[in-house]
């Protein structure tokens, strides 16, 4: 599996992936701090920025919201191609070809992204968390912001494998992206209507905006489910790689 | 090497392989010809364990195709018609990615083989067709199959690439592999290929050693361009002239092909009386693409 580690790590730092989701987030980071400090008092004007008093814990609940909502975007288009790509471009045939198996290429795509999507969104949140200190004044621990941030990470790496299993069931990128959106936002709508957000893994984005590093049952569940539904979506992609017919002309 | 018998591939209602039988030989070069769309690339992709058959039996070294978890288990060299890489990697990159265990020496061998060594460290993406056609082979070797599987080799690519691709098939074929290989273009075959399948409308036409097919049809060909163009009740009475096999017009080219050279004197006598003079008259012996046409124009 080495050489499908080295492989996709390549292709992280020359495609510009790295770059592009670092930059996305940063400035997210960057911003939220400003919005709520410098531009929202402005537009909401005096009376009212009086009773809306803003603070660091907000700040950072707001970042992690952009995050989901707005990061969701950026990381789904960013990484639709991952394995839809190679699917379309016919690049995965040589390998297969030269006995690459399915769990090492689609291991080494979770594995190498899985742990870029836990340490962007850790680091952004931790320049937010700076920033909004130096504007806002220290309120949170450090410790409450690595937690939320981590839980966050996690629900990423959930995102990610239904990237992967779209991609696959799709062969072309930008479906896979907006069928991963609607995944997402889809089960995040859906939970919040039904009162069972603890049941899935938009409970890790509930805890995390909680800023408490505790953990009860509730966020174990939500774990639970969530390494379930990533175990889950990678078997049906192995599944589906298993029995699909490659470098078919009437498939493409 | 690899037995093919009553190979059926449908895809929805159409039927691109009807029953395809197939014998290839060990330490053999086979060319596998045919025109565009008659199941030259499904048959190949069912070989290479890249896609299932609707019926029948592939066995390869004795084992059935269909019988493997995964195609990579087949251990063939295969090579597809455009073979796709990542344009980020560099060539040396991309054969140590797909080697089964990384050996620098052995990549090393493949570049100086492939006459990719100048361009080992440059992105594939860079590559043209011919360097990476080239790499293409050298990722086929790279795990050191017995087998090597490759679609339209040298198609597409100009003839000094050309050359280099059927100068590294035939290396193959000196260290004792198998090859099936497909192409468009005859002369490759009858350049290297020990063994000639020809399949038309998903079966099998013939499949004969390349010597036996030329003693068979070693009739001559009568090649001539006449300076006014042969009205066809003419071309209609010269096909029936005794001796005279079959007559294929090229565009303002004739071959006439006949039992025996005697029957040249025949021919020519035809064209005196019909008062049709020709630019040139030469001989030549029946060539594979006169019998690839035929075939085609008898189906």
């Amino acid at each position: 599996m080495k050489s499908e580690l080295q492989k996709e790590i390549r292709y992280a730092l020359r495609s510009g992936r790295i770059l592009i989701l670092f930059a996305s987030l940063l400035f997210l980071a960057l911003l939220t701090p400003i919005m709520l400090k410098v531009v929202l008092p402005q537009v909401l004007g005096g009376e009212v920025n009086d009773l809306v008093m803003m603070t660091q814990r907000d700040c950072i609940r707001s970042y992690l919201g952009d995050v989901f909502e707005i990061g969701g975007i950026v990381i789904a288009f960013t990484l639709c191609g991952l394995t839809a790509c190679e699917l379309q471009g016919d690049t995965w045939l040589l390998p297969v070809c030269a006995g690459k198996r399915f769990g090492h290429m689609v291991g080494a795509k979770l594995l190498v992204f899985g742990t870029l999507l836990v340490i962007l969104p850790v680091a952004t949140l931790l320049v937010d968390y700076l920033y909004s200190s130096y504007l806002f004044g220290f309120e949170v621990g450090i410790s409450a912001v690595l937690f939320s941030g981590i839980l966050q990470s996690i629900y990423l790496v959930f995102f990610l494998s239904c990237l992967i299993m779209w991609g696959v069931f799709t062969r072309k990128p930008i479906p896979a992206g907006f069928l991963t959106l609607a995944t997402a936002y889809g089960i995040q709508a859906i939970s919040s209507l039904l009162r069972m957000q603890g049941w899935t893994p938009s409970g890790l984005l509930t805890q995390a905006m909680e800023l408490n590093p505790t953990v009860d049952s509730s966020l174990l569940i939500s774990l639970t489910v969530t390494v379930l539904l990533i175990v889950t979506t990678m078997r049906i992609t192995m599944a589906k790689l298993k029995y699909m017919e490659w470098n078919e002309r009437s498939a493409q | 090497m690899i037995t093919v018998t009553g190979l059926k591939k449908d895809f929805g209602d159409f039927q691109a392989l009807k029953g395809l039988n197939m014998h290839v030989q060990a330490g053999e070069v086979y060319g596998f010809i045919g025109q565009n769309g008659v199941g030259k690339t499904t048959t190949m992709n069912i070989l290479a364990g890249l896609s299932r058959p609707t019926e029948g039996e592939c066995l390869i070294r004795g084992k059935d195709v269909t019988a493997v978890a995964h195609p990579g288990d087949l251990r063939v060299g295969y090579l597809p018609e455009e073979p796709k890489f990542y344009p980020w990697l560099t060539a040396r990159e991309t054969l140590l990615y797909l080697s089964e265990v990384p050996d620098n020496k052995r990549v090393e061998e493949i570049l100086r083989w492939t006459g990719l060594v100048d361009g080992a460290d440059r992105r594939v993406g860079g590559f043209s067709r011919g360097m990476k056609q080239r790499l293409g082979i050298g990722v086929a070797l790279v795990r050191n199959p017995d087998l090597f599987i490759l679609d339209e080799p040298s198609s597409a690519l100009d003839p000094e690439g050309r050359s280099v691709v059927l100068r590294l098939i035939k290396d193959l074929k000196n260290m004792g592999k198998t090859i099936l290989f497909s192409t468009h273009i005859l002369d490759d075959i009858e350049r290297i290929c020990d063994t000639v399948g020809m399949i038309n409308d998903g079966r099998m036409v013939f499949e004969k050693p390349l010597t036996q097919l030329q003693v068979e049809h070693a009739q001559p060909v009568l090649d001539m361009i006449p300076t006014v163009p042969i009205r066809p009740d003419v071309a209609d009475a010269l096909s029936k002239v005794v001796g005279v096999v079959s007559l294929t017009r090229s565009e303002s080219s004739w071959a006439v092909r006949v039992a025996h050279p005697g029957v040249s004197l025949t021919v020519m006598s035809f064209l005196a009386e019909h008062g049709i003079a020709v630019e040139s008259f030469a001989f030549r012996k029946a060539r594979l693409e006169d019998l690839f046409l035929k075939e085609v124009s008898d189906k």
